[in-house]
């Protein structure tokens, strides 16, 4: 059983940032991989991050772009998310966070021109070569590690079906053996398609 | 001089164009003329005797503005509007360029004109409008926008910047924020939808969360009624209320309405009447592409036009009884279409071809979404000729669902040369 972790999903998927979840459960159902989801809310990640440290394997936390609006809306809690978040990526626990969580982890960055765009970026870390939609006035790297597992991106939406070689390294940094079959060969081949186009 | 040159190139470009491209407009004409004479629109839009009149907003912006177009001419006004969806500063200068005079006035005693968000705030920093009508901030095309907040503040300078009078829908929070961030001088109203109106579609009007508490609801002047498919009871305040019947089914098309009443109805003052506008409504041909079947290869054809995660929800979840055929076109206009991965397909049982520019990326999402394929086809052409070549359905007619770019290429691609074909 793979465990997800996803914080305020409802706020946080203002690009559609939550389907990564969905794309990597999609994956795993294809593989017979039973998963299940969780929501957290900002007021209780603090605690459900502590239980994740704990116990890391097989667990995968998400934290999505959410608007400015929905980013105020849980500000007072910003400070304790992030230095949880930290701990889960030091602690080896599996995640993505993306956007405007992206900027909550790494705070120390300057606003340049923004860049709205498709990127097909060399990501460093171990991780492959990275396809999706890039909208940020960061100078943030697109696509970076938090210690050996936890994923940060300035790619919105959904990198793991665009990069179903990135879906494919998180499910085995989960336990999973992975492996193709008729519907991951078929989505696959659409990414190609669109990462080609 | 500088006007004339500009209109004397921008008219010899837009022959040549329609020359190599039949059927199909371009907004390069338009473009040239910017650069020759950048101030020409503003100008233009100076000399209306009546004023500017501007609606905006991130939906409903094409309807709303037809529907007041129309019950203002059936008022006996001339009025100066833009084709649909041309509603940025290039689209402007096409117009001028297809239809001012060669010192650059334009026909009618009015201008009614939808505007895009961003392109509002520019344009009337140097046209002040007499009146603007702001209907909604949604979470849409935000490669573009980037965030609701930003959008709010495009349409908090347009909406300041009214001379006389101020429309806002009450039951988009969004709105109320925006006019205490940016007030006015010009008379505020509000109109809405009463809340069994808004509880016949799933997420109501879809309007982007603000996720702060707001003051309440104001009181608005107009607002719809017992609305059920396209009928409802329009009620403005001291007129009483009128049943109108709408083209197509849909509360977006209900507040379109009311939105076009009230806007018509503080526009023409004491000379608005009610039963006439009701009227006029009742009797608007169907939008293409909202809900529209029309023949085509011999074949009945239902188009659906999706533009953002709303009106991909609601038309998914609004699909007639399982269409038997289903084309799913998505096109560069989407471009970044991560926004579709937001919404629901469990309506969707399956859909037999996929094609348009970013046929992969909806072929990807399909895929994920468990929405079974019959086949991708990059090119457009061979895509219709697919969807054609099915049998005619045992049941139903054909369902074709696509994206504003999508329309535009399959509207060339089967004939429809004239935009009002399209538009109406």
């Amino acid at each position: 059983m793979i465990e997800f972790f996803t914080l305020a999903s409802d706020r946080l998927n203002l690009n559609g940032d939550q389907a990564n979840v969905f794309v990597l459960r999609k994956r795993l159902d294809w593989l017979g991989v039973a998963s299940s989801v969780t929501e957290v809310a900002p007021e209780n990640f603090e605690a459900v991050a502590k239980e994740l440290v704990a116990s890391p394997e097989g667990k995968f936390v998400m934290l999505g772009h959410g608007s400015k609006a929905a980013m105020g809306s849980f500000a007072e809690y910003a400070d304790s998310i992030r230095s949880a978040a930290l701990d889960l990526a030091s602690a080896g626990v599996s995640g993505l966070a993306v956007g405007s969580c992206y900027e909550m982890l790494c705070p120390d960055f300057k606003r340049i021109e923004r860049v709205s765009d498709y990127a097909d970026v060399e990501a460093n870390g171990g991780l492959p070569r990275t396809f999706g939609y890039v909208n940020t006035d960061t100078n943030l790297p697109v696509i970076s590690l938090l210690g050996e597992r936890f994923v940060v991106t300035m790619v919105h939406g959904p990198v793991f079906a665009r990069t179903p070689e990135l879906a494919d390294q998180m499910l085995f940094g989960l336990g999973v053996s992975v492996g193709t079959n008729a519907n991951s060969v078929e989505a696959d081949l659409y990414a190609e398609g669109a990462r080609a186009h | 001089m500088r006007t004339l040159l500009a209109l004397a190139v921008g008219r010899v470009l837009r022959v040549l164009i329609r020359l190599v491209r039949k059927g199909g407009g371009s907004a390069f004409p338009g473009l040239v003329v910017s650069k020759i004479a950048p101030d020409l629109l503003a100008k233009s839009l100076k000399k209306f005797s009546g004023g500017l009149v501007v609606v905006t907003g991130s939906a409903g912006k094409s309807t709303t503005t037809k529907m007041l177009v129309s019950i203002v001419r059936a008022h006996g006004l001339k009025v100066f509007t833009n084709p649909s969806t041309a509603n940025i500063l290039q689209g402007f200068f096409s117009a001028i360029v297809e239809q001012a005079s060669m010192t650059g006035r334009l026909p009618g005693e009015i201008a009614i004109l939808e505007m895009d968000e961003a392109h509002a705030a520019e344009l009337t920093k140097h046209v002040a409008p007499r009146q603007v009508t702001v209907l909604n901030v949604m979470e849409d095309q935000l490669d573009r926008f980037v965030d609701p907040e930003l959008v709010r503040e495009d349409l908090g300078l347009v909406a300041s910047r009214a001379t006389t009078s101020l429309l806002l829908n009450a039951d988009d929070p969004n709105l109320r924020i925006m006019l205490e961030d940016h007030p006015t001088e010009a008379t505020v109203s509000w109109f809405g939808v009463d809340e069994p109106s808004l509880a016949t579609e799933r997420f109501g009007l879809a309007t982007a969360p603000v996720y702060q508490a707001v003051g309440a609801r104001p009181l608005v002047v107009a607002e719809v009624r017992n609305l059920a498919a396209k009928a409802f009871d329009a009620e403005l305040n001291g007129l009483g209320k009128k049943p109108v019947v709408l083209p197509n089914r849909g509360l977006h098309f209900a507040v379109d309405a009311i939105a076009a009443l009230q806007s018509a109805r503080d526009l023409l003052g004491p000379n608005f009447d009610f039963a006439l506008s009701a009227e006029t409504l009742n009797n608007l041909p169907p939008v293409f592409a909202r809900g529209e079947i029309t023949e085509v290869r011999g074949q009945k054809v239902e188009f659906i036009l999706v533009q953002n995660p709303g009106s991909m929800q609601l038309n998914i979840d609004n699909l007639e009884g399982d269409p038997e055929q289903i084309l799913f076109a998505i096109g560069k206009d989407v471009h970044d279409p991560s926004w579709m991965w937001t919404v629901d397909y469990s309506n969707l049982s399956h859909v037999d071809v996929v094609t348009g520019l970013q046929a992969d990326q909806a072929a990807l999402l399909l895929k994920y979404h468990g929405v079974p394929i019959g086949a991708v086809h990059h090119d457009l052409d061979q895509a219709i000729d697919a969807f054609f070549d099915l049998p005619t359905p045992k049941r139903g007619h054909k369902t074709v669902i696509f994206s504003a770019d999508a329309m535009r290429r399959m509207r060339r691609a089967l004939g429809f040369w004239s935009p009002e074909e399209v538009q109406r």
